[in-house]
């Protein structure tokens, strides 16, 4: 999948190395370069080029390639528990009515519809997150902590905040700087929504794991999980519910849903310009390009990922930190709940 | 084992053996060149300039002003009268730009020009005009950066025309584009700015179209078409200024340039070369130019906000399609640039964006939004469309219209697109990529380099501060990015090119000052596949038939098998499958219709395989029932009219070169039994090295020397029972197919190419004994006639 010539991988067929053309030096080819001046093991190019020093492993050895034949995107792993995650949340609504729980996945529904009503384009494809990296100046990236966080500031200072989820999610620029202030923000969070969170989660849950007779979680394993779960929820809860409910909208919610997502939209217009413009003033200010080294970019990085758990909706969760474990284990409790044969029986 | 070269990829290839001055005998010289084809259709109509010296006295011709034409001193004498050449200023310059008359046609100037002229003003080269001027004057070479769209392409050219005038030795500027969209594009750009018909005072000039006239004094034009001149005109004498644009990209065709003109400044003192970047960091030109002066334009106006997404994606197409989306229904105004890699995802994304555009709108979501793609061999009508401003609201008041411009990586520096805020880029281009050990090129999916992604972000700064939302992590930015992109050279077949640096008279080819050298073994392979085909002798001297294949623009090998088919009878023949093997795929296999379009193709199947499947279409498509409405027709029978269409033009063209050649264009008989067995022969002249036999009674083949294992592509007419097949292609994916493959006999290998089926050579296997078997059998018959 990389260019990446110093790692010298190579997938390129059976027997990439060729060794018998290789090595043999009675070759035209080698007779010729010999001829030329050339010794096994030099570069090619004009003696005592000016520029020699600028040229790369590439000019001594072909480049070597990673394959690519799908569609993953960059920095994805093949195979990972990430695929296996996508569709799930439909698939718990389908195990719920099965169950004969219509009554709850109605009602879930219906919820999720009105939230959904926030934002159409969410609610059809789902949301997209990002976090801001900085400012390309020149061709060189600008960034500071300090602008960020001040950006954060202005977000959060919104009035309409008790709108806001559609603002944080949006919120590009957001960062949070620790996890312990998203967790504080939950407990004080608005009621409802935590329970409606939790409902869906619920739901998740149940297929994953009381039809499944999943007996290992432990009660700790399990509160955290759901901690961070509803962390995830709280900021991209709009978009969580997409994943859940791939059914279409009746035209009336569509129509509903659009009116306040135009509302919304332009609240969030506002939220981000005034943001947008903060981030402008403040970044001439910050550090210098170069001096952003890797350590605080990683950092800031790192405290970015609890706003927005996963990429998009649709799964590839990838988190960088302990939290990992947790979640991988949370996942293949997902798995086995939907491939035990058990579980699909009781179904 | 290359894969194709195709006519119409990016390298413009083609020469203009076009020479100066007024003189009648234009049909001529026209008609013997082969790239200047299509003039013959009206070359009397068209005046063309002929040197009276041929092409190589002007050099020494000139030092001032030498008006040497009529035309000048009729038309635009006045403007330019007292412009001293290589002594002009900015001033001077600004003064014959007001007008009133067109201080080049010296007809009067029009109110768009002088719209374009107060824009062109705001751009940032202009404001070191003077200090450009003063370098150019001074120096013989000279690096010029600046970030895209701070008017390198466009207004360097023209500062040059004014103080060099080459019209006034009957010179030209040329300026170099590595992508055939860009060359066309900017040309046409100019010569609105300079208020003149394009193919007049400004051309281009691209592979198998020429667009320039007697009155051309700047031609925009490939970089692969200059080096084509270049082996017409070792000088390129007819040149006073030479611009290599775009030189950051490092395409195959400007790195050779470099090369060579390198040498050329030494031979030729009056000749000035500029160097273009779009990237910063020139140190690296500077050094390689004998530390030539740089000069800088200041950066960018707007700054770009970068935003990443926090995990990586699981499909990148999806989320750069609801990336777009998102955008759209909620982001500022703004066009929008998503980069992706191909044609075929291109045209895919860009009729679903337009799906669920429809769908906002409808929902009043969001403003309306149109769709562009944009990639290289898209038609030229339509890559103009990217230009097109974004559409209105749909009603007064409503929410503003977008523009979205899907494009491949020509729109990450050729093209300057105004109006673009959010760059989209899921970190992905196709990219080229050579191993010479088993000679595979390939086009792959590839992960682009940093500075492409910043090339990327740039983009959306252009009139706004802007947005860039890469699809991946910051993390993978900076892991799994590399810094630069390689340069063409060292991920290139280099038969084409040591072929073409044969013909250029470069002799050592070891010791050939190029910025970055190409690995030692992909030098050696390029040299033993133009050993085996008999265009180097053993001594690594071009041969009669190396020097014939150099005028073509074809791989090797190709041009090899077009050029030996006459021995075989059936050029005619050769000639169409070769323009069949130079154009993108001609079947058309969409998802939803996959059983209807084999079952069209089994129409045309040929059960010796895929080359005369094609040639079946061809033909089928050349008829009279077809060519009665051939796009319907294409249609019908799943074939792409696009295709077909470039094969036939790209046909003519091969055969002009042809006629020119005195290549006999013949057929055997179709009632003759040997009709299809002739054109395989043929085949094999041309690609015996790329031959792959059957393993045993299974399904795997294995290639011919290089030993690799392979299937046969999915898409093959032919069935499982030939036991040595030639390709036209290695294909890499995680099983390694060949495609388009025909069967051929054991005994055609050993006849037709000896010295590459030299059973000795062989290692001891499968193949070495086959062959032996067949060479024992052939031997026998042969005895049994002598005896008879
Ligand atoms: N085809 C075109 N149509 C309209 N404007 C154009 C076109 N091409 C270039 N321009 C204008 O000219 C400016 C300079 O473009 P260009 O010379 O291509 O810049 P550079 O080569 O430095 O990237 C662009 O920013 C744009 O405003
Ligand atoms: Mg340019």
């Amino acid at each position: 999948m990389g260019l990446a010539a110093p790692k010298n991988r190579s997938k390129i067929s059976n027997d990439p190395q060729n060794t018998t053309w290789a090595n043999n030096t009675e070759r035209f080819g080698h007779r010729i370069l010999t001829s030329q001046g050339w010794t096994p093991g030099s570069s090619l190019g004009a003696t005592d080029a000016a520029h020699k020093a600028h040229y790369t492993a590439a000019s001594h050895s072909h480049i070597r390639v990673l394959l690519k034949d799908d569609n993953l995107g960059l920095g994805a792993k093949r195979g990972s528990e990430r695929a296996e995650n996508f569709g799930l949340a439909g698939f718990a609504s389908i195990l719920g009515r099965l169950n004969g729980k219509e009554e709850e996945v109605k009602k879930e529904q219906e919820r999720q519809e009105k939230i959904a009503q926030r934002a159409y384009v969410y609610q059809k494809f789902g949301m997209m997150n990002f976090v801001s990296g900085g400012f390309l100046v020149g061709d060189k990236i600008e960034k500071g902590v300090k602008r960020e966080i001040e950006v954060k500031v202005e977000v959060k200072s919104e009035p309409e905040s008790s709108d806001s989820e559609a603002v944080e999610k949006k919120s590009k620029k957001r960062k949070r700087s620790s996890e312990d202030e998203v967790k504080l923000e939950e407990q004080s969070g608005d009621e409802p929504e935590l329970k409606r969170k939790k409902k869906s989660m619920n739901l998740r849950e149940e297929a994953a794991k009381e039809d499944a007779a999943l007996k290992s979680s432990s009660k700790s394993k399990k509160e955290k999980k759901d901690k961070k779960d509803k962390k995830d929820k709280k900021s991209k809860s709009a978009s969580d519910t997409l994943a859940t409910d791939s059914e279409p909208l009746s035209d009336k919610a569509r129509r509903k849903a659009e009116k306040r997502a135009r509302k919304e939209e332009k609240k969030l217009k506002k939220a981000l310009k005034k943001a947008a413009k903060e981030a402008a003033k403040s970044s001439p200010t910050t550090e210098d390009p170069s001096s952003g080294s890797e350590e605080e970019v990683e950092s800031t990085s790192a405290s970015s990922v609890p706003t927005s758990g996963t990429a998009t909706p649709s799964g590839l969760t990838y988190n960088p930190r302990g939290m990992h474990a947790v979640r991988q284990r949370y996942i293949r409790q997902k798995k086995m709940a939907s491939m035990d044969p058990q579980a699909l029986k009781e179904v | 084992m290359a894969s194709k070269r195709e006519l119409t990829s990016e390298d413009g290839n083609s020469s203009t053996k076009r020479a100066k001055m007024e003189n009648g005998n234009g049909k001529q010289d026209a008609g013997g060149n082969p790239y200047l084809a299509h003039w013959n259709d009206d070359s009397n109509s068209k005046p063309l300039r002929v040197d009276p010296n041929g092409t190589s006295g002007w050099s020494t011709l000139y030092g001032g002003i030498a008006l040497t034409n009529n035309r000048i001193e009729a038309n635009s004498a006045d403007a330019l009268y007292n412009f001293k050449r290589h002594a002009t200023t900015s001033k001077q310059a600004s003064a014959a730009e007001d007008g009133p008359l067109n201080p080049f046609t010296g007809k009067s100037l029009s109110n768009r020009y002088m719209g374009i002229l107060k824009k062109r003003r705001d751009l940032p080269v202009h404001k070191q005009r003077d200090e450009f001027l003063k370098l150019y004057q001074e120096s013989q070479i000279l690096v010029f950066v600046g970030e895209t769209g701070s008017g390198k392409t466009t207004q360097i050219p023209q500062f040059v025309l004014f103080d060099d005038m080459p019209h006034k030795s009957a010179q030209m500027v040329a300026c170099t584009q590595p992508r055939r969209v860009a060359a066309m594009s900017v040309a046409q750009r100019v010569a609105e700015e300079m208020d003149v018909e394009l193919g007049e005072e400004v051309g281009y000039s691209i592979r198998f179209e020429d667009k320039t006239g007697p009155n051309t004094m700047l031609k925009y034009m490939t970089d692969g078409m200059l080096l084509r001149e270049a082996m017409h005109d070792n000088n390129l004498t007819r040149y006073s200024t030479i611009i290599l644009d775009e030189a950051h990209e490092r395409t195959l065709a400007t790195d050779i340039l470099m090369g060579l003109l390198k040498e050329v400044v030494l031979r030729r003192k009056d000749l000035k070369l500029i160097i273009m970047s779009a990237t910063l960091d020139a140190t690296k030109f500077q050094k390689y130019f004998h530390n030539a002066p740089l000069l800088a334009v200041p950066g960018r106006t707007h700054p770009v906000e970068i935003f990443y997404t926090p995990a990586p994606e699981r499909d990148y197409v999806e989320a750069s399609l609801r990336t777009v989306l998102q955008i759209h229904a909620t982001e500022d105004e703004g066009d929008i640039l998503l980069f992706l890699t191909g044609e075929e995802e291109i045209e895919d994304a860009c009729r679903k964006i337009n799906l669920e555009a429809q769908d906002l709108v409808r929902e009043d979501a969001a403003g309306p939004l149109v769709v562009y793609p944009l990639y290289g061999t898209l038609p030229p009508a339509q890559q103009q469309k990217i230009f097109s401003p974004a559409p209105p609201p749909t009603r007064p008041g409503g929410r503003p219209g977008r523009k979205v411009i899907v494009s491949t990586n020509i729109a990450e520096t050729s093209l300057t697109i105004d109006g673009i805020v959010y760059v989209v880029d899921p970190g992905f281009s196709k990219q080229k990529v050579y191993n010479p050990r088993i000679r595979v090129e390939s086009l792959l999916v590839s992960p682009i380099s940093k500075a492409s992604a910043q090339q990327r972000a740039g983009r959306a700064g252009r009139t706004r501060p802007g947005k860039c939302f890469r699809l991946y992590t910051e993390q993978a930015f900076k892991k799994e990015l590399i810094e630069q992109t390689y340069p063409e050279v060292l991920r290139s077949n280099l038969a084409s090119t040591v072929l073409e640096l044969k013909k250029l008279g470069v002799e050592d080819l070891v010791h050939f000052d190029l910025m970055d050298p190409p690995a030692p073994e992909t030098l050696m392979r390029a040299l033993e596949e133009l050993n085996y085909l008999a265009c180097l002798d053993d001594e690594g001297e071009l041969t009669v038939l190396g020097s014939l294949a150099s005028q073509f623009p074809l791989d090797p090998a190709l041009a090899v098998m077009l050029i030996t088919s006459p021995e075989f009878y059936c050029s005619n023949e050769i000639l169409s499958l070769t323009a069949l093997l130079s154009v993108p795929q001609i079947f058309v296999r969409p998802a939803a219709n996959r059983k209807r379009a084999d079952e069209m193709k089994d129409l045309f199947a040929h059960p010796d395989g895929d080359h005369l499947t094609m040639l079946n279409v061809y033909h089928a498509f050349k008829s009279e029932e077809a060519q009665a409405n051939p796009k319907q027709w294409c249609h019908d029978h799943f074939l792409s009219y696009r295709a077909l269409q470039q094969a036939d033009n790209v046909r003519m063209q091969l055969k002009r070169i042809m006629e020119r050649e005195e290549l006999e264009l013949m057929s055997t008989s179709f009632e003759n039994k040997k009709y299809y067995e002739n054109i395989r022969r043929a085949l094999v002249a041309g690609f015996f090295m790329q031959v792959a036999k059957r393993e045993g009674n299974g399904k795997t083949y294995t290639t011919v020397k290089d030993e690799q294992n392979v299937l046969l592509h999915p898409s093959t007419v032919l069935g499982q029972d030939s036991e040595w097949v030639v390709y036209n292609e290695f294909v890499l994916t995680t099983k390694n197919y060949i495609r388009t493959v025909t069967s051929v006999k054991a005994e055609w290998l050993l006849d037709i190419a000896p010295n590459y089926y030299d059973i000795a050579s062989f290692k001891k296997g499968e193949i070495r004994t086959a062959l032996q078997r067949v060479a024992t059998k052939i031997q026998r018959k042969e005895q049994e006639k002598g005896k008879r």
